[in-house]
């Protein structure tokens, strides 16, 4: 009985946020078709009519897995190089003491303030496209697992070591466990980072991606199609997130209650 | 009857002549009467100093002890009076800032799975199933896998967990989960157990049932315990003999031999002496208790 209760509860909580869905783009189609001149508002109904070419060339397919190689890249390295810069930071004192302010000296500093200088670093190029979603990822993974660590209490290392663990054993044995739940959330805002970052990341030197796609398409006052490049980016960056929460609740079972 | 052979120092039987006399327990509690006389755990003017926020604290000053072969020895005393300080020392977790800890004759220095260690919380990893908490120890120490199985196995069922193997600590109940503790720690055969108030945190039924089972797995090993407690009555109900330690900076008040015959059950509870030692071990706390406001 409980869960018919809940079930349609769900249902109605489905229903309103179709329901809100629907309402937002029909107040922006209404709108559109009054103002009719795609220049100043796209229609949201000439979206589909406008993602099919792009689709069917095959040309959308292809912006996507050039943003996608770059994040893989640039995230991936700033996944390894995040978790292994937390955890030095948050086992070694001195370490911390050392990268603290550096770190939060440049955290702030948003990526593309960046480009100049990295453009003198590492040229215009897929390399200062990939840079940039390093940038914007590895921070928030390399504190999130600082956290992590810091937060683990003294006691399991105590434990581990009154049963024969020594310091590799600890390391990865107690202080990765414990403070795994935090790296995964690191991961997740990292990820939402590298992803939100990825038009600015392909605004220089890029012919691909969906970012270059969106000013591309903006420089034709293509503005439909700009819609399209945004809604792709909309939804793939939601379905690899909800991948990663899935990801992130099969790896620490015990942090779920 | 059997186990009482196997230990025959854990009652004070009447003193072989080639023992040490009584007399040899001196004014700071290092007592080696006993038939046996073997010593496990010897602690030598012990002091301790903590720096914290910049201020020095003496946790303990003099405190000498000696811990007997098999013996369970409870520590009892007022809140902060450096009980659990002994403890990690003789775990090897810290280091006395002058004094000796000695296991086994040999002076202390670091941790070591010998010396198995239980606490009030945090008990098993939450992260780990129980069967993985258990075959923590045997797999640090790279035992053989069929080796590694069977204990795990033989262990949960020692202390009733069997069923229970793939659940994670926090789908057990706080009693089920000290009881894992237990399994974890007699998994890697210690030979001295080190328990830091193990169930300060159970509920008093809970409190109740682990004692005797904490008894029953106790007597089946014989292990060497050192044990830390806030309650009079579990130190009474536990012990062979229970140490009293003064206030901070803690040293041996005194020592206090618990004449209860074992197995103990429910029953002993009602017994007179019970009474009369917990009153006994109650006052001597009391005292410092008192002395501290």
């Amino acid at each position: 009985m409980a869960s018919d209760v809940r079930g349609g509860h769900v249902g109605r909580t489905r229903a309103f946020q179709a329901l809100a869905v629907v309402g937002i783009v029909g107040v922006w189609a209404v709108a559109a078709s009054v103002i009719d001149n795609s220049a100043r508002l796209p229609n949201p109904l000439r979206v589909p009519g406008n993602a099919w070419p792009l689709i069917q060339s095959g040309e959308l397919q292809g912006h996507v897995v050039a943003s996608l190689r770059r994040i893989a890249i640039g995230y991936g390295t700033a996944a390894v190089v995040g978790i292994v810069v937390g955890m030095v930071m948050g086992a070694f004192r001195p370490a911390e003491r050392l990268l603290d302010t550096p770190m939060e000296f440049l955290r702030p500093i948003p990526a593309l303030a960046l480009v100049p200088i990295l453009l003198a670093l590492v040229g215009i190029g897929e390399t200062l496209n990939i840079s940039i979603v390093f940038y914007a990822s590895v921070f928030p993974i390399i504190i999130n697992t600082v956290a992590g660590l810091k937060e683990v209490d003294r006691t399991y290392v105590e434990a581990a070591l009154t049963m024969g663990a020594g310091r590799t054993a600890v390391v990865r044995s107690v202080l990765l466990p414990a403070a795994l739940p935090s790296i995964m959330s690191g991961l997740r805002i990292g990820f939402q980072f590298a992803w939100m970052s990825i038009v600015g990341a392909e605004l220089i030197g890029a012919v691909t991606g969906l970012g270059f796609m969106i000013l591309y398409y903006a420089k034709f006052v293509a503005t439909e199609r700009v819609v399209v490049g945004m809604v792709t980016i909309g939804v793939l960056g939601l379905v690899f997130d909800r991948v990663l929460l899935v990801l992130w609740k099969v790896m620490t079972p015990w942090a779920q209650r | 009857m059997s186990r009482r052979l196997a230990r025959p120092w854990v009652r004070p039987a009447p003193s072989p002549p080639e023992t040490v006399p009584a007399e040899a327990a001196d004014e700071r509690g290092i007592d080696m009467q006993g038939p046996r006389g073997q010593i496990k755990v010897e602690a030598e003017d012990v002091q301790v100093t903590f720096r914290r926020r910049g201020q020095e604290i003496e946790a303990v000053r003099d405190f000498s002890l000696a811990v007997r072969e098999g013996e369970f020895l409870s520590i009892v005393g007022p809140s902060g009076c450096g009980k659990s300080t002994f403890l990690r020392l003789v775990a090897g977790l810290e280091s006395p800032t002058s004094g000796q800890v000695r296991c086994d004759g040999k002076p202390i220095r670091g941790a070591s799975a010998d010396r198995g260690m239980a606490f009030q919380q945090y008990a098993l990893f939450p992260w780990m199933t129980l069967a993985a908490n258990v075959d923590f120890g045997p797999r640090m120490r790279r035992l053989p896998k069929a080796q590694r199985r069977e204990r795990v196995e033989r262990y949960i069922r020692l202390v009733g967990l069997t069923g229970f193997e793939d659940k994670y600590p926090h789908e057990l109940s706080g009693g089920m989960q000290q009881r894992g503790s237990l399994a974890r720690l007699f998994a890697n055969d210690p030979s001295l157990l080190l328990m830091d108030e193990p169930l300060g945190a159970l509920d008093a039924q809970t409190r109740v049932l682990l004692q005797e089972e904490l008894m029953r797995v106790w007597e089946e090993f014989g292990t060497t315990v050192i044990f830390i407690t806030h309650s009079i009555d579990e130190a009474a109900f536990l012990s062979d003999r229970v140490a009293v330690m003064t206030r901070r900076p803690g040293r041996i008040k005194e020592i206090i031999p618990v004449d209860l015959p074992r197995p103990r059950t429910f029953e002993t509870r009602g017994t007179e002496t019970f009474a009369k030692l917990e009153f006994e071990i109650g006052r001597s706390v009391r005292e410092e208790v008192d002395a501290l406001s």
